[in-house]
């Protein structure tokens, strides 16, 4: 009796809660499924306080009831699983773009120390870098091509 | 306005002075390349600027003076000048005294010779080849011998000899035209003025620039041939003609070129005295002076020994006894001499007669015990058969022709040179770069190695003039090559340099002082030139390394701070060493353009500001010393490497920069990833402490 008044109904309540977290279970690839855990997270936020209400109601399958059709209850639940993919898809790309900048300029900065050698002494200076610079390029091109989401298939096999 | 020319010259040794006079040309005094002018001897010291007064006055000289001016391509034989300056000249022109003038008409320099006028009116015994003139008799002849003896006596006796004996370079002592006085010898060595019937046959071979230098058994020939012109009375060659004006170059080429092959043939005495009607001494004394084998010629003892009335040993005339002999090219040879230069002086033709079949067999069949005093008809046979393998024809062909005849001219294509001519004959090449490239041919075929081989006496003698040829003919590089393989072989000959074509530079001390005055002249001219480069490196004790990496068709600027070295050193050398300015601000402007390599600019910039200023002074040594400093060079080389360095380490750090970059730059960086996963795990624990709160 305690079981089907007191699990069932938050079991339900959280099956269908986090609906959009087991979705994206399914749908993210495998490489990037790291994001669930931000949609779910964010998804939990949204269930959470009708669970916690659930709990206080006496009559869990009324409240049950209720919350089933109230739109509100919906819309929170499934609005903050949409803020978890918001989330995942602002935080990233901020960072990316303040590491981006700031790495640029450090480049930059290292590049202008470079240019009074070159001035001073012609390309001859650069000869003995030119390998180094050569073997970086195949490094940065290879790890931008292992960089997750930009992994061709035959690499993701391999990986 | 005084019109004569001050040539004050060899003035270590005398203190005399002379003046040429331009406008009045002496051509009965002229040689066969220079002219002659009237000149006279200025007395006293350098510092009398008086009138010039005609030698008779003052000195002790007893003739009239002439000059004889040359251009500096003619290489006067400056050696024997200077050896025979101080001979007696009852008998012979001998030389005065020399030095370099500028001539007024082209404002060029010239070699001028000073010498003493034969008689007060110079009249030549013979104007010109083929010109009559009255003959001389026995006893004119015989004294004619007698005077000439002791100038060849002293001549031979100062290791020298005269190279020009004929009856055009003879002139009268006196009006009554009895006694005769030997012309000068030395204002050409180039060896073409004399016609090829007055040298022994083996010269008369050789092309007229590859003769290369006299023995006194050459002037011998010579003389005995002169004295069959004076018994004539004319020419050999056209005493069946009675000529009244000269004759065409090309018919007495001709004449001379088909006498040669009687020469060969019948032997010299044969072909040119033999019919002269003189007495039974005078024949013999053709007969000694004109045998062609010259062990067998007279010597000056024999010679001598004739004029005390004594008759020496000759030998009898060697006629062949097969005279039909083999014709070819227009001419019937009676021996391999005469067929093998035949062949050789036609050599494209030939080469096809050479290896025809069957040739060495019709040799053998129609020459008989021909030349078998010099060679082997079974060897000439072998390398006539020997295989060619991969050998080119020509040199096949130079190869049996030094077989056959030993004492013959070096034969290749077109050149026939005697060992000690190709000295000359590279002056008279470099006009054209066909013969250049046969004279590298020639040296890269190792023809006159194989002309060595040939006879083991040649071994010490000339061994050295074949590494010579190798080591610098065939070297391309500045200052090397066949310049200054021509500037080693003559040693004598003025630098050929087109920057210095208005100059007579004959010492590699003067070279910097004439650059200095052609560069007051003309600002345009260029100093880095081969000719200047390989004259100063063959007169002068210069080490290999200084011009070792410098290529001839490297760029001017690789050739800048060798041309400085080799300057330097000439004005350091030198005695005077007076500043040139000029010299120097030449090459202070050409260091702006990329010559100086310095690996820091600031370094360059301030090295070549620096040798700017120094060049003010004149002096190249200190300019060149700044520029090519050791210290300098190894702190730039210093600071390079730690620039090197420094750039290797931010080149590192960008590497690493990048990197990073890549790495946490991406939109799809994990970090962004886990950032993301801690703010929405941040908002779940946040919304769970809020909800359990109320």
């Amino acid at each position: 009796m305690l079981f089907v008044s007191f699990v069932i109904p938050t079991f339900i309540v959280l099956m269908i809660g986090v609906l959009p977290s087991v979705v994206s279970l399914f749908t993210i690839p495998a490489d990037q499924r790291i994001r669930v855990i931000c949609i779910a997270n964010l998804n939990l936020c949204g269930v959470t306080p009708y669970i916690y209400e659930l709990w206080q109601s006496t009559d869990q399958m009324a409240k049950l009831s209720k919350m089933m059709v109230d739109p509100i209850a919906w819309i929170v639940m499934y609005g903050a699983a949409s803020v978890g993919w918001l989330l995942y898809a602002i935080v990233p790309a901020a960072i990316s773009s303040v590491s981006n900048t700031y790495l640029t300029r450090k480049t930059n900065r290292l590049r202008n120390k470079q240019s009074p050698l070159v001035a001073e002494f012609g390309d001859d200076v650069t000869k003995l870098a030119e390998k180094l610079t050569k073997d970086s390029k195949k490094t940065l091109k290879k790890m931008a091509e292992d960089q997750p989401g930009n992994r061709t298939p035959q690499s993701k096999k391999v990986s | 306005m005084d019109n004569t020319l001050k040539i004050s010259f060899s003035g270590n040794e005398t203190d005399r002075e002379f003046a040429i006079s331009p406008d009045r040309p002496l051509t009965k005094l002229d040689a066969a390349s220079a002219k002659a002018y009237e000149a006279n001897m200025r007395a006293g010291e350098a510092q009398d600027k008086g009138p010039a007064q005609p030698a008779t006055q003052k000195q002790s000289i007893n003739q009239k003076l002439f000059a004889l001016v040359c251009a500096k391509e003619v290489c006067p034989k400056l050696n024997m000048i200077r050896v025979t300056k101080g001979f007696e000249k009852k008998n012979m022109m001998h030389p005065v005294d020399w030095g370099v003038i500028i001539w007024p008409a082209d404002g060029k320099e010239y070699i001028a010779i000073i010498f003493e006028q034969p008689s007060d009116a110079p009249e030549k015994v013979m104007e010109w080849l083929e010109k009559p003139f009255t003959p001389f008799n026995d006893e004119n002849i015989t004294s004619f011998i007698k005077g000439t003896l002791p100038v060849l006596q002293k001549l031979h006796s100062a290791r020298l000899s005269h190279g020009n004996i004929r009856p055009t370079n003879l002139y009268y002592k006196d009006r009554d035209k009895r006694s005769v006085v030997l012309g000068e010898a030395v204002s050409s060595s180039l060896g073409d003025e004399q016609n090829a019937i007055f040298e022994p046959i083996e010269r008369a071979m050789a092309n007229p620039y590859g003769k290369g230098k006299t023995t006194i058994k050459d002037d011998l020939y010579s003389l005995g041939v002169t004295a069959a012109f004076l018994a004539l009375g004319q020419n050999p060659l056209f005493a069946d003609q009675s000529l009244t004006s000269s004759v065409s170059v090309d018919a007495l080429d001709a004449r001379t070129h088909k006498h040669l092959y009687q020469r060969i043939n019948f032997g010299s005495f044969f072909a040119t005295a033999s019919r002269i009607k003189v007495s039974p001494r005078i024949i013999y004394l053709f007969r000694g002076l004109l045998e062609d084998n010259p062990e067998d010629r007279w010597g000056l003892e024999e010679l001598e020994a004739w004029a005390t009335g004594k008759i020496p040993h000759v030998n009898q005339p060697n006629i062949h006894k097969n005279d039909k002999g083999v014709m070819y090219k227009e001419y019937s040879h009676t021996n391999l001499k005469s067929l093998t230069h035949a062949i050789t002086e036609d050599y494209v033709d030939g080469i096809s007669k050479l290896f025809s079949g069957g040739f060495d067999t019709f040799i053998k069949a129609r020459i008989i015990d021909a030349d078998s005093d010099t060679i082997s008809l079974d060897k000439i046979v072998g390398a006539l058969r020997s295989s060619t393998g991969s050998m080119k024809s020509d040199v096949h062909l130079a190869r049996v022709a030094m077989t056959i005849d030993k004492r013959a001219p070096i034969r290749y294509k077109r050149i026939s040179v005697m060992p000690h001519g190709i000295g000359t004959l590279t002056i008279k090449s470099l006009n054209d770069d066909e013969d250049v490239e046969r004279l590298c041919e020639f040296v890269q075929n190792d023809i006159f190695s194989f002309w060595i081989q040939q006879d083991e006496k040649r071994q010490d003698q000339h061994i050295k003039m074949a590494s010579l040829l190798k080591k610098h003919f065939l070297k391309q590089a500045f200052s090397e090559g066949i310049e200054k393989g021509l500037y080693i072989l003559n040693p004598n000959l003025a630098c050929l340099s087109e920057v210095l074509q208005n100059y007579c530079v004959t010492r590699p001390t003067n070279i910097v002082y004439k650059l200095e005055e052609a560069l007051k002249k003309d600002k345009k001219i260029d100093l880095i030139d081969q000719h200047i480069a390989a004259f100063i490196s063959a007169h002068m004790n210069i080490p290999q390394s200084w011009s070792a990496e410098v290529q001839l068709d490297d760029k001017d600027e690789k050739k800048f701070l060798t041309m400085l070295r080799f300057l330097s050193f000439t004005q350091e050398t030198s005695s005077n060493n007076d500043p040139v300015p000029t010299v120097c601000d030449w090459f202070a402007r050409r260091l702006d353009k990329n010559i100086i390599h310095f690996k820091s600019k600031d370094r360059k910039k301030q090295l070549i500001k620096k040798a700017q200023k120094i060049a003010k002074k004149g002096v190249l040594k200190p300019m060149l010393e700044t520029l090519d400093s050791a210290e300098e060079k190894a702190l730039d080389q210093q600071e390079f490497n730690e620039a090197q360095k420094k750039y290797v380490d931010l080149e590192k750090k960008i590497i690493l920069t990048n990197k990073d970059q890549i790495k946490y730059a991406s939109k799809n960086n994990p970090f962004g990833w886990q950032v993301a996963n801690f703010v929405s795990f941040a908002l779940l624990v946040m919304t769970i402490i809020m909800v359990m709160k109320g």
